[in-house]
C-alpha cells in the first residue's frame, strides 16, 4: 500500500488523514505470511496479509517454481482482504479463505497470467482454515461453530453439508482424509477433536476431548488413516487412533500455541505454532519421534507445505524457508 | 447513526418501536469504507475487530511488536465513539488453566482493551466461551472500578449449543445464563456490563420461562444471522413467526440488533425488515403512551396524607378512563342496592381531589334517574378551589364541599355510600385502611363502602436494572442502606417475575369490629422453577369496588388498559442466586404506631437476611 505521495508538502501540517482506502493495485508482500501450498506441478501460492497496519489487505502470490517462491518473485497475484488459508484443489484451481468470511475459488488461466475468480461462497464469520480432498470438487471450511462442505459445481452457493453447533465453540481447524471425500476431522475451542463421516446419520464422533485446552489444529495421517494428530493451545501434540477414541496414544510437547500441523504422504508430520521453529515428527510405532527442528525463521511460523519430500514454511518474518530433511 | 442511541417514540403519528441495528463486518480491509457502506445500507453502527484476529504476537518475551492495529487517524474520535463496537479476539483465553497461555492471554487482552479505550469506542464486545471466567471477570471488574467509561457487551448464545449438539453428553450440557450470571456477579452487577444474545435457530427457541429470565437481564443486543431469514411470497427476506414472537418479547427492553450476514448485495433489506418489525410488532395503546419514558424509573410512593397533591399528579390520575368508568359502574350497582325507601341517598366522596368520582356519582344519578345528595370531602385547599368552580359551573349546587380531613370531619348526616380512591400500588400503602376506618363513622350501619375490600400481593423479583437504579441514584443525604430499605413504585420493564404472586394482606370496609387492627404479618413461600437472581419482591393489589366490579394490577387479573398504578418493589440489600427447585420464603409485616405505618420484611429462605426497615427507620407513611 502506497500510503501517501511521499516527499511532498502536506499543508497545513496538522491536516487530518486523507489516505486512499482502496486496495493496492500493485501487490505488496507484507511481513505476515500465513500459508503456502503446492500443486502437483510444483507451482505454489503464498498468502500474505497486513495484520497490524491500517489497510487490512491480503495479497495472494502465485509462483511458477520453488526457486521463485523462496525469492518471493511472484508470477501472478491477487489482492483482496486479509487471508487465513489457501489450498490447491487441482493444478489450475485453488480455494482461498478470507477473514471477511469469503471462500473464494480461483482459477489460474493458462492462456494469460491472471488469477480469476471461478466462484465463491460466503460464511457469516471468519474462515480460519480450509481443506480439500484429492480429485474432488469439494472444499471443507470451518467458521464460527460450524463445519461446512462446499461443492464447487453448485451454482446456488449453498453448502453441500453444513454441520452447525456440533462443536459448541469456535472451530479452529479442519483437515481431510484426502483419498476419501466423506471423511474429515475438526478441532475446536470446545476442547474437542471430531472425526466426521458424512455418510453416517450421526456424522460426527468425538475422537478426543482435552480436559484443559482448546484444540487448535488437527491432521489426518494420509498414509495410515487410523491415525490423527491434534495440537492444542497449550503446545501439546497428541497422536490419536480412531480405533481407540477418547484416549491419546502418544504425546509430544512444544510449549506454544500449535497453529498448523501437516502430514506428508508418509509418516512425517510438520508442526508450527507461536514459535520461530519448524518441527518434524515421525509417526512410527504409535509414537511421535522428533525428527527435525529448524529455527531459521526469525518470527513465528504460520504456513507449512510439503512438496514431494521437501517441506516449506513461511511466517511473520516475510520469509519462505526450504527444509531438507 | 450511533451505537448508544436512545429510544423515544417518534414525533410523527406513526406508532412504532425504533429499532437500532448494527452490522457485523469481519476484518474489512478499510474501516472507513465499512462504516460508509453500513451507513448507506441503513445501519446505525458496526461491530468489528480493532486488532486483527490473526495477528499473533508475544508481548511478554523478547521485544514485543510496537504495532497494534489500524491508525486511530483513520476515523475521527466522534466516529470511533459513535459507530464502533469493538470485538476483542475471541480466542484470547485469560482463563486458561495452563500458566503460559494464561499469562500471554492476559497481556493480549489488556493490550486490546487498552487500545479500545484509546480509540474511545463506546462498547467493547467480549465472548464467553467456557463455564469458568473468573480471570476475565477480575480483569473487567478491575477496569470498571477504575472508572471505565465504555460498556462491555458480553456475548453468549441464548441457548447453549451443548443443549442440543449431537456430540454432547448429558453431563456436558451448559446453561449460558449461568455463564453470564457468574460473570456479571464477578463484576458486581455493574451497569456497564450488558449481555448480547445470539438468537437461536427456530427449532431451539427456549421455553417461555427461559425467555422471561433473559427479559430480566440487561440485554443490550440480539445477534440475528441472515441465514434465519426466509423468503416470503414477494421474494423479500422475513423472519419466521417464531422468531418474530421472540423479538417481540425483547421489544419492551430496548435491545439493539446485530445483523450477521452470510450474503452480499443489498444488506439494507435486513435493517429495513427490522424497522418494519418495530412497526408491526409494536402494541399501540393510547394509554400506554403517556407512561412511556418512565420505564424502570424509581418513584417514591405518594404521601397523600401529609402532602397535598399537585396539579400534574391529579391530571395524570384523571387520564385513566378505565379506572373511573369502573368506579362509576360500582357506584351504579351500589346505588341500585340502596333501598327504595331512602328518598335521596347520600353519597360521600372522601378524598375527592378535583372531582372525577363526584362526576361519576352524578352520572349514576342521571343514568338511574334517582336524585342523590353528594358530599365531597377534600383536605387539599387547592383542590377545593377547583371543586368550587365545578360546583358552580358544572354541578348546579348538587354537591356539598367539605374542606376537612375525613378522619376528623363531623358530617350533618350519615351516608349510604362512601366512595374513596385512596389505594396505592400495594393497596393499603397510602393508608386507605386508617383513613376509611376513620371515615366510616359517617357511613350508615348498612351503608356501602366503595371499595369494599382490597388485597396486596407479593412475588419474588429478578431485576438487576432496578438493583442498579437504586444503587446508582442514592441521594446525597441518604445511605445506601436507606435506599435499599425503601419501596419504590416502578413501571417495571427489564425484570423477571420468578414465581406467581401470592396474596399477602386483605382489608375490608366498613370494618365494624370493636377493636380495629390494621397491623399484619404473613410468611409467603414461592417455588423457584429455574435458577435465577433474586433482587427483591414486587407488590401488586386488587380491589373489589362493589360486588363483581373490581380493579386489579395483579399480572394475572390486570384490568385492561388501566395505567393508574405501577407495581411497587421492595428491594433486598444484595442480589441472591436462587437455584431452580428451591423455595423462596419471605416474612412481611405491616406495623404502625401513633404517627406512622411502615413495612418490614426479611428473607427466610433460601438464606436468612436481617429484618429490613426496622421501626420504619428508612421508609414509613406518616399519619399526620
Amino acid at each position: 500500500m502506497l500510503e501517501v505521495q511521499q516527499n511532498t508538502v502536506v499543508y497545513p501540517p496538522n491536516k487530518a488523514l486523507e489516505r486512499k482506502i482502496e486496495l493496492s493495485t500493485t501487490p505488496v508482500v507484507y511481513d505476515h505470511l500465513l500459508f503456502l501450498d503446492f500443486n502437483e506441478k510444483g507451482e505454489s501460492i503464498l498468502g500474505s496479509s497486513n495484520l497490524n497496519g491500517t489497510l487490512w489487505e491480503g495479497p495472494v502470490l502465485f509462483f511458477n517454481n520453488e526457486e521463485n517462491l523462496q525469492l518471493l518473485k511472484y508470477n501472478r497475484s491477487l489482492i483482496g482482504s486479509t487471508v487465513s488459508d489457501g489450498k490447491f484443489i487441482n493444478d489450475n484451481t485453488f480455494a482461498l479463505a478470507e477473514d471477511t468470511g469469503l471462500l473464494n475459488i480461483l482459477s489460474l488461466s493458462r492462456e494469460n497470467s491472471k488469477v480469476e475468480s471461478a466462484t465463491y461462497f460466503r460464511e457469516s464469520d471468519r474462515i480460519p482454515k480450509i481443506a480439500v480432498w484429492k480429485n474432488s470438487p469439494q472444499v471443507l471450511s470451518c467458521s464460527s461453530k460450524s463445519v461446512t462442505v462446499w461443492d464447487l459445481n453448485s451454482t446456488l452457493r449453498k453448502p453441500l453439508h453444513q454441520f452447525q453447533d456440533y462443536h459448541t465453540e469456535l472451530v479452529n481447524y479442519v483437515d481431510t482424509l484426502r483419498a476419501d471425500p466423506n471423511i474429515f476431522v475438526s478441532a475446536s475451542l470446545d476442547r474437542k477433536c471430531c472425526l466426521w463421516d458424512t455418510r453416517n446419520p450421526n456424522p460426527a464422533s468425538v475422537l478426543y476431548n482435552n480436559e484443559f485446552c482448546s484444540i487448535t489444529s488437527v491432521a489426518c495421517n494420509q498414509h495410515n488413516s487410523n491415525y490423527v494428530v491434534a495440537g492444542t493451545e497449550g503446545g501439546d501434540i497428541y497422536l490419536l487412533d480412531k480405533r481407540e477414541p477418547k484416549e491419546f496414544i502418544s504425546v509430544a510437547s512444544c510449549n506454544c500455541y500449535i497453529y498448523r500441523i501437516v502430514f506428508d504422504d508418509s509418516n512425517k508430520l510438520a508442526v508450527c505454532g507461536d514459535l520461530n521453529k519448524v518441527l518434524v515428527f515421525k509417526c512410527e510405532d504409535e509414537i511421535l519421534n522428533n525428527a527435525y527442528c529448524n529455527d531459521k525463521h526469525c518470527g513465528i511460523v504460520r504456513g507449512l507445505a510439503w512438496y514431494n519430500e521437501t517441506l516449506y514454511s513461511c511466517g511473520f518474518d516475510k520469509q519462505v524457508v526450504k527444509h531438507l530433511l | 447513526m450511533s451505537v448508544e442511541t436512545q429510544y423515544f417514540p417518534d414525533g410523527d403519528n406513526e406508532k412504532r418501536k425504533r429499532m437500532s441495528t448494527g452490522l457485523q463486518i469481519n476484518c474489512p480491509h478499510s474501516l472507513r469504507l465499512a462504516i460508509q457502506s453500513a451507513y448507506e445500507f441503513g445501519y446505525h453502527f458496526v461491530v468489528t475487530q480493532i486488532t486483527h484476529p490473526n495477528y499473533a504476537r508475544e508481548l511478554l518475551k523478547g521485544k514485543p511488536p510496537p504495532s497494534i492495529g489500524r491508525t486511530d487517524r483513520i476515523l475521527q474520535s466522534l466516529e470511533w465513539s459513535r459507530y464502533i463496537v469493538a470485538e476483542l479476539t475471541p480466542t484470547i483465553n485469560v482463563d486458561s488453566e495452563i500458566d503460559h497461555v494464561q499469562r500471554k492471554s492476559k497481556a493480549l487482552f489488556l493490550q486490546e482493551l487498552g487500545f479500545a479505550v484509546h480509540l474511545g469506542v463506546p462498547v467493547v464486545k467480549i465472548c464467553l466461551t467456557k463455564r469458568h471466567n473468573g480471570q476475565l471477570g477480575r480483569l473487567v471488574n478491575e477496569k470498571l472500578v477504575h472508572g471505565f467509561n465504555s460498556s462491555f457487551w458480553v456475548t453468549v448464545p441464548m441457548v447453549h449449543p451443548s443443549q442440543y449438539s449431537p456430540i454432547c453428553g448429558e453431563d456436558e450440557k451448559e446453561d449460558s445464563w449461568e455463564w453470564w450470571n457468574d460473570f456479571r456477579t464477578y463484576c458486581n452487577y455493574d451497569k456497564h456490563v450488558g449481555v448480547v444474545l445470539e438468537l437461536p435457530e427456530v427449532r431451539y427457541i427456549p421455553t417461555k420461562s427461559e425467555v422471561d429470565r433473559w427479559i430480566g437481564e440487561p440485554v443490550r443486543a440480539l445477534i440475528v444471522p441472515t441465514s434465519y431469514f426466509i423468503m416470503n411470497t414477494h421474494g423479500k427476506p422475513v423472519l419466521s413467526r417464531l422468531h418474530q414472537e421472540l423479538i417481540q418479547r425483547f421489544l419492551s427492553i430496548d435491545v439493539q440488533y446485530i445483523i450477521k450476514t452470510d450474503t452480499e448485495g443489498d444488506l439494507s433489506v435486513y435493517t429495513k425488515y427490522l424497522h418494519f418489525l418495530g412497526k408491526k410488532l409494536y402494541v399501540s395503546d393510547t394509554n400506554l403512551e403517556f407512561i412511556q419514558g418512565c420505564e424502570d424509573f424509581l418513584q417514591n410512593p405518594l404521601q397523600p396524607l401529609t402532602e397535598h397533591l399537585e396539579t400534574n399528579i391529579y391530571e395524570v390520575f384523571e387520564k385513566d378512563q378505565i379506572k373511573y368508568t369502573t368506579y362509576q359502574n360500582a357506584i351504579q350497582k351500589a346505588l341500585e342496592d340502596v333501598p327504595a325507601d331512602v328518598t335521596i341517598p347520600t353519597i360521600m366522596v372522601v378524598g375527592a381531589g378535583r372531582g372525577p368520582l363526584v362526576q361519576a356519582a352524578l352520572n349514576v344519578s342521571y343514568i338511574l334517574h334517582r336524585k342523590v345528595k353528594v358530599y365531597a370531602v377534600e383536605k387539599n385547599p387547592y383542590a377545593i378551589n377547583t371543586l368550587i368552580d365545578r360546583v358552580k359551573h358544572e354541578w348546579s349546587d348538587q354537591v356539598t364541599l367539605i374542606n376537612d380531613d375525613m378522619r376528623v370531619y363531623e358530617p350533618p348526616e350519615k351516608a349510604d355510600i362512601l366512595v374513596s380512591e385512596l389505594l396505592g400500588s400495594f393497596g393499603d400503602n397510602e393508608l386507605s385502611p386508617e383513613c376509611l376506618d376513620g371515615a366510616q363513622r359517617f357511613l350508615k350501619r348498612n351503608g356501602i363502602s366503595i371499595p369494599c375490600s382490597y388485597t396486596s400481593y407479593l412475588a419474588p423479583l429478578q431485576s438487576i436494572k432496578i438493583f442498579n437504579e437504586i444503587r446508582n441514584n442514592r441521594p446525597a443525604d441518604k445511605t445506601l442502606k436507606t435506599c435499599y430499605e425503601t419501596p419504590y413504585v416502578i413501571h417495571l420493564v427489564n425484570y423477571y417475575q420468578i414465581a406467581p404472586a401470592q396474596a399477602l394482606f386483605k382489608f375490608e370496609h366498613p370494618n365494624w369490629s370493636d377493636v380495629i387492627n390494621n397491623e399484619r404479618y404473613k410468611k409467603l413461600r414461592f417455588n423457584c422453577t429455574q435458577t435465577c437472581i433474586l433482587t427483591g419482591f414486587v407488590g401488586f393489589f386488587d380491589t373489589v369496588l362493589y360486588k363483581d366490579v373490581t380493579l386489579s394490577i395483579h399480572p394475572e387479573t390486570h384490568t385492561h388498559e388501566m395505567v393508574s398504578w405501577f407495581p411497587i418493589v421492595f428491594p433486598l440489600m444484595e442480589p441472591l442466586k436462587v437455584s431452580g427447585g428451591s423455595v423462596i420464603e419471605i416474612s412481611f409485616w405491616r406495623v404502625e404506631n401513633q404517627d406512622k405505618v411502615w413495612y418490614e420484611w426479611c428473607l427466610e429462605s433460601p438464606a436468612k437476611t436481617c429484618i429490613m426497615n426496622p421501626g420504619g427507620r428508612s421508609y414509613s407513611i406518616k399519619k399526620h
